[in-house]
């Protein structure tokens, strides 16, 4: 699993690839408490090449998504394909978590 | 018939993968995702909560393909542990409210049509159908 993470303006853009699963999901969870510490203003997941979401990935998000909340930081994901975003869904996370179908619908529409 | 090491998950999730393709490899993609997601969540459970006592762990998974349907036998010597009867987590609540776990589980019963539990002669033995 590759993990890539830039800034577009105040917005921090965190971009795994491949499985967001129980093997890889701790990997994200550490990197994505790494970039927290910086206190960026917002932060976007961009889950576009994100292949397959099992709940330990759904957990990851939603640990990054308490820490935002408690930080008071923007937070949304955006991207996913037909089956992760059906997993997303049906698990009630769309209730409470930003979701956008690209990038430039979340830059413009997260702050 | 599928022998699973809980102790090394990323192998065996591959093998699990690489037999599912091999015993159906026109299988539509969304029913090859629900079969890879709940293969994923029942092995990350035994490993991460079952508790085999003074046992070794005997894992296996059994798959059939059954007309458009597709089954998941799952059979392990852990304490008996019936998921029907595990509780729903809260969907659809708050950020607060939303727990980090449970959700494994619940997703798999929402994709399953059917799901069968017995436990024999020490093991549980859970049928799954997609």
């Amino acid at each position: 699993m590759e993990i890539d993470y830039y800034n577009e303006g105040d917005i921090l853009i965190v971009a795994p690839s491949g499985k967001l699963d129980t093997t890889h999901a701790p990997d994200f969870s550490k990197l994505i408490k790494k970039l927290f510490e910086d206190k960026p203003k917002a932060c976007l997941i961009d889950l576009t090449n994100i292949t397959f979401l099992a709940s330990s990935g759904l957990q990851s998000i939603l640990a990054a998504a308490k820490i935002s909340k408690k930080e008071e930081m923007a937070f949304g994901v955006f991207g996913m394909q037909e089956m992760a975003y059906n997993v997303f869904t049906m698990s009630g996370f769309n209730q409470f978590i930003k979701s956008f179908n690209s990038k430039e619908e979340a830059l413009a529409n997260l702050l | 018939m599928i022998n699973i090491d809980l102790t090394n998950m990323e192998q065996s999730l591959l093998l699990v993968e690489q037999n599912l393709e091999a015993l159906t490899p026109n299988l539509d993609p969304k029913q090859h995702y629900k079969a890879t997601f709940v293969c994923e969540e029942i092995l990350t459970n035994l490993a991460r909560h079952a508790s085999f006592e003074n046992r070794t762990p005997d894992v296996s998974l059994k798959l059939d393909s059954i007309e458009e349907a597709l089954s998941l036998t799952f059979k392990d010597n852990a304490q008996s542990f019936n998921l029907l009867n595990h509780p729903d987590p809260k969907i659809g609540g708050d950020l607060e409210e939303t727990e980090l776990g449970g959700l494994g589980i619940y997703l798999t019963k929402q994709y399953a049509k059917n799901i069968q539990y017995c436990y024999e002669d020490e093991y549980n033995i859970l049928k799954i159908l997609l």
